[in-house]
């Protein structure tokens, strides 16, 4: 019974909404053809793939992968390091083009917002190689940053870089200083599109500027905030490969090492795809899990994103 | 307008689902595991034909491709062939060919068929590349006359199966150990003494360069880390940074278990406290290096003779070479850097040719690859052309200004190499002569001789072959193992360990061999005899 | 308080004092922030044209080129892959942006509306941000489709990103129920509303839509180093990986040759000089891109 009124008034929507659909058709075809064909790929977790052989001439392994995976004696760390990479992330890079992008609002000189927008989104043009080298530079012995460092605690010199301590800091630190400017764009895009008329509403109640910042600026730009905030917290697993390489040392492993670097040095050098396609699909049901998660308590504010 | 749109996208999707997954299940040239090659017709070189050629371009390879090289050119036109090479964008290069390896049509020949995961064999078994072995005699016949000559090298080109599946390039004489401990003779000089040779002269001249010259990194360490010190002074406690194997009975050890290896840490860790070496040594670039040298800042780094004389100055004024160091005085080492016959590890390129299942000219492949072996070849390839880049005096080569001179080759000598005459390739290197470098620094062939006489290699491990399953368990076990040692020994050396506190030596080495119990080095060690094994009793059908 | 002379920009009043000294402080955090981002483009800028040894042996700030040399410049431009490198990422971006917009804009659009099967779509989608066969099944994929060494292999298969779509049919879910009836009720179609009402009202988004879409289509490499084999079809960035990686100096003296030091030095720098020709054009198209996302506040336009 429920089943025939679901399908009937689907057709009804359908015939109401015909140029929609129509509409979307292309889009779907292009993420089956593109997105949803590939994903037979997946298998190659529960077998030991060959190319060469294809799935009908390659092992099965089952899990196989995924418990050489968990049983390595730097599983710990490499988790440790991913997830707390990641939650640190949430707390001080996110928030970071918001509070900029946020402040260049309240600026009323236009041209101080020009100035500032374009000076700081030049650095996320400057490619992964060069910021590093950029990083290496001042952290080094007596670079830049190793100098102050050492003003501060009063330590001889060191590089930064050979101290896993110092490893989240610089990462996080970079990261904010290479996006921020450029994430903040969309952000301010939706301060700009904030109703006029809700601030004169609120200046003629009474409310002073930071008042109007907490109940008109804030509210209407949390339907953007909650938004890309799902999305990022459906990225718990992932800390992208090329910059930990980059940076990544011996004497900072303790804390450079993620799932990426680790999987590229025991499967993907190698060219195994079983074990890189498992660990893979390891960090996508995670991932998946923490954003349908997030998912469910933002549908509460009508803010989900389905 | 639907209906087309949903049956265009079946068929797509249909399409690319069936050929992909059974794209693989190409037939694995079983012609060719039997083949009587005295029944072969002759190479009938009247038509021009295409030959495709994978490879990877060498870092400082002109023009980007070797289509313009002048020897490849040549050999082109002596065989009737034409050939087009495919190059992978640099830095890609594994990456690519992982890529190519899978496409349905692949080139007709690959200059670095070694790549492939499992090796040569593993390539052949699996249907992408063709077993040349029954081919060699009668369309490579240089090649295989020359490999069969020499027993040792041909056990480096044999698979374990027995069969030569691939034209390997390769040396027919031992060559050299080419980079060894460089000193700063000025600086020896100042202080009185000599090349050190023993450990403890070692100490001894460390010390007063630091003291009495005021050097801030007297001991430099090239870039790439520890590994890269060529197995100079650890070999001196019998220890390595990989695997070697005991000179006397043949048993597969991992040099960081050795009893001599926490010895040796401690020996860099006393170094490195008395401010022998930097603590910049993590990132000090190899150019940085050279500077501090010939600042007077540097008292030794390891390297080859050509960067010394071309950068650092003269030899014997400037620099002077030094011998592997030694605990005692009149030990023989049986560990350094050694160059093998054949060079057949991942970070050889352009070392051997294999012909692949797409090839529709199994013969005229060969016959190109063979060329690098026949007389005229080996001249061309290591020479370049008689007249132009060399002359012959005496009998002998000897290369002519040419090469040198930028207004007529347009680039530097190091480019120059590659475009008209080869460096690395598939032919018989000829090291010792064909190196115009070393042609123009004479005494460097002193030096690198002494490395090579110095020391033995027995327990070196040959080039052996791991299969593809040996290879996966070393992938996904022994890089732990490897990646553990090495940053426990950045750890020990610096002072930091995991309780960031200075831990005793004793314990140090119990929780370290432990660990590496734990992780399994007994199991790894077991794979490598077993390779080890079956590289011992290779030897060539017929 | 400060009055400009009235043919210039409008400048905003300043009624209280303390709005003033927020203004101020805020003004001299954001250039302070400003600069800080600008000063590793400066110092990437003068390393650039300086001599090489003084930029490698200098551990601090590098506020002013030192014995300014173009020798870099000139080496990477003798590239001859390079020129018609920039002029291949121009292709692939206007015609990649192009059809990214179209088929996101769409996407977008419909998903904003309230069909019902946009659960399942958004569902689907969001899927495929995680989810995926790999490389390898990608590329068969895209081989199988005749696409290896082609121009629109760079094009094709990059339509969506999801990320973007999302953040488009957020703007377009702000578009006021009331104006999209309005304008159904005076009998416009769907594509009538979306092309010559929703859309306006969000020009702002989708001017930073289309400017990361531009952004990702001109550093984008990967795709082009998957499959395309004729160097003149290589866009910008794979050239200048393979600069950056053929002059990083710490591989040398892997093998038993060597190099002259003019050479040596010469890689530091073009190392520098490839940077800032990669990332130049993105520099000039910002200002442009810019006018339009800041193009005025959103006022009410339901009155009158």
């Amino acid at each position: 019974m429920n089943k025939n009124s679901y399908f009937a008034r689907l057709k009804i929507d359908i015939k109401r909404k015909k140029v929609e659909y129509l509409l979307f058709l292309p889009v779907l075809i292009y993420f089956i053809i593109f997105c949803y064909v590939p994903l037979y790929g997946i298998f190659m977790a529960f077998f030991d793939y060959v190319p060469a052989l294809g799935f009908a001439g390659s092992e099965y392994v089952g899990f196989q992968w995924f418990s050489l995976f968990f049983d390595s004696i730097f599983f710990g760390r490499i988790m440790y390091n991913t997830i707390m990479l990641n939650v640190y992330s949430i707390i001080f890079v996110f928030p970071a083009p918001i509070l900029f992008a946020l402040l260049l609002y309240e600026i009323k000189t236009k041209a101080v917002v020009k100035t500032a927008q374009i000076l700081t989104y030049l650095p996320v043009f400057i490619s992964l190689v060069v910021v590093c080298g950029i990083i290496v530079d001042f952290c080094k012995v007596d670079g830049l940053i190793s100098n102050i460092m050492a003003t501060i605690t009063g330590e001889a010199a060191k590089d930064l870089l050979d101290d896993a301590n110092y490893y989240f800091p610089i990462y996080l630190i970079s990261d904010i200083w290479q996006n921020m400017g450029f994430s903040s764009i969309v952000f301010y895009a939706a301060l700009c599109r904030v109703d006029q008329d809700l601030y004169d509403a609120a200046k003629i109640d009474g409310a002073g500027r930071f008042r109007q910042l907490i109940s008109v600026t804030i509210p209407s730009i949390l339907p953007i905030i909650t938004v890309m905030f799902i999305i990022r917290m459906g990225s718990m697993l992932n800390v992208g490969f090329e910059k930990a390489y980059l940076l990544k040392r011996p004497l900072n492993a303790e804390r450079s090492e993620v799932i990426a670097t680790f999987v590229y040095d025991r499967g993907l050098k190698g060219n195994n795809y079983g074990y890189g396609t498992a660990v893979g699909l390891f960090s996508a049901v995670i991932n998946f899990a923490f954003l349908w998660v997030t998912n469910f308590f933002a549908k509460k504010t009508e803010n989900g994103l389905w | 307008m639907k209906k087309w749109l949903r049956r265009i996208s079946v068929l797509l999707l249909s399409a690319a689902v069936s050929l992909s997954v059974f794209a693989a299940c190409a037939p694995k040239n079983p012609g060719d595991d039997d083949v009587d090659w005295t029944t072969l017709p002759d190479i009938d070189r009247s038509e021009k034909v295409t030959l495709t050629i994978w490879s990877p371009l060498e870092q400082w390879a002109p023009d980007s491709t070797y289509d313009k090289n002048v020897i490849y050119q040549r050999a082109a036109e002596e065989l009737n062939l034409e050939l087009e090479f495919i190059h992978p964008p640099v830095g890609q290069e594994t990456d690519q060919f992982n890529l190519m390896i899978v496409e349905k049509d692949l080139p007709d020949i690959i200059f670095c068929g070694n790549w492939y995961p499992g090796g040569v064999q593993e390539g052949i078994s699996h249907g992408i590349y063709r077993n040349v072995n029954d081919y060699l005699p009668k369309y490579a016949p240089d090649y295989y006359r020359r490999l069969t000559a020499n027993p040792d090298i041909l056990r480096e080109a044999t698979m374990d199966n027995g069969d030569i599946g691939a034209v390997w390039g390769f040396a027919e004489y031992e060559e050299w150990c080419y980079s060894g401990p460089i000193f700063n003779k000025k600086a020896l000089d100042a202080i009185g003494e000599d090349a050190p040779v023993t450990i403890e002269d070692w100490d001894r001249v460390l010390g007063k360069f630091k003291n009495e010259l005021g050097m801030n990194s007297a001991f430099a360490i090239h870039p790439l880390g520890l590994q890269y010190l060529e197995q100079a002074i650890i070999s001196a406690y019998g220890a390595a940074s990989g695997f070697i194997k005991d000179p006397a009975t043949g048993e597969v050890k991992y040099g960081p278990a050795e009893n001599g290896y926490i010895d040796y840490l401690n020996l860099i860790r006393g170094w490195y406290d008395k401010g022998y070496i930097p603590t910049s040594f993590t990132t000090n670039d190899w150019l940085t290096n050279v500077d501090n040298f010939k600042a007077m800042q540097t008292g030794v780094m390891f390297d080859n003779p050509q960067n010394a004389a071309a950068l650092i100055g003269e030899y014997g004024k400037d620099w002077i070479d030094a011998p592997y160091p030694v605990l005692n005085e009149g030990d023989k080492l049986q560990i350094r850097l050694k160059n093998w016959y054949v060079q057949s590890n991942n970070s050889a390129w352009n070392t051997c040719g294999v012909v692949t299942r797409s090839c529709e000219n199994l013969d005229r492949a060969l016959d190109f690859l063979n060329w690098g072996f026949t007389d005229e070849g080996i001249m061309a390839y290591n020479y370049g052309t008689e007249g132009v880049t060399y002359n012959m005096v005496d009998g002998e080569p000897v290369f002519t200004d040419y090469l040198f001179d930028n207004d007529i080759t347009g680039t530097d000598i190091y480019s120059a190499l590659y475009r008209f005459k080869c460096h690395n390739g598939i032919f018989v290197r000829q090291e010792k002569t064909a190196n115009p470098l070393i042609q123009r620094y004479p005494e460097n062939i002193g030096i690198m001789e002494r490395w090579t006489e110095q020391s033995g290699t027995d327990a070196l491990l040959p080039p052996i072959s791991y299969t593809r399953n040996e290879q996966q368990v070393i992938d996904l076990y022994f890089t732990d193992i490897t990646q553990y040692v090495e940053e426990q020994q950045m750890k020990f050396i610096t002072g930091q360990t995991n309780d960031i506190s200075n831990t005793a030596v004793a314990t140090y080495d119990s929780t370290f061999r432990a660990n590496l119990t734990g992780m399994g080095i007994d199991d790894i060690l077991g794979v490598v005899s077993s390779a080890l094994e079956r590289y011992n009793e290779r030897t060539s059908e017929e | 308080m400060k009055e400009k002379a009235k043919n210039k920009v409008k400048t905003h009043k300043f009624v209280y004092l303390s709005d003033l000294i927020v203004n101020i402080v805020l003004s001299v955090i954001a250039v302070a922030l400003g600069l800080l981002c600008l000063y590793p483009v400066i110092h990437t800028l003068w390393a650039s044209i300086s001599d090489p040894v003084y930029v490698r042996n200098n551990k601090g700030l590098l506020l002013w080129p030192v014995d300014v040399t173009f020798e870099g410049y000139k080496l990477i431009f003798q590239n001859d892959g390079l020129v018609i490198s920039i002029l291949n990422s121009i292709f692939y971006v206007v015609f990649g942006v192009l059809y990214s917009m179209v088929f996101t804009v769409v996407a977008a659009y419909v998903l904003s509306r309230k069909l019902m099967l946009n659960g399942i779509f958004m569902k689907m989608i969001v899927f495929t941000m995680f989810f995926s066969g790999g490389m390898l099944p990608f590329y068969l994929l895209v081989s199988n489709l005749g696409l290896i060494n082609s121009r629109w292999a760079l094009i094709l298969p990059y339509a969506i990103s999801p990320w973007n779509m999302i953040i488009l049919r957020t703007a377009f879910k702000e578009v006021p129920a009331e104006i999209v009836d309005s304008a159904e009720l005076d009998g416009a179609g769907t594509l009538r509303v979306m092309v010559t009402i929703c859309l306006p009202l969000i020009k702002a988004t989708v001017a930073i839509i289309t400017l990361y879409y531009i952004v990702g289509a001109w550093n984008s490499w990967f795709p082009a180093m998957m499959f395309l084999r004729d160097r003149d079809k290589f866009p910008l960035q794979l050239i200048i990986r393979e600069i950056m990686i053929l002059n990083d100096t710490s591989n040398i003296n892997i093998d038993n040759i060597t190099q002259s030091e003019e050479v040596l030095n010469n890689r530091q720098l073009i190392k520098y000089c490839s940077t800032i020709v990669a990332m130049l054009p993105m520099l000039v198209i910002f200002p442009f891109v810019q006018k339009h996302f800041q193009e005025g506040v959103f006022v009410g336009s339901l009155k009158a």
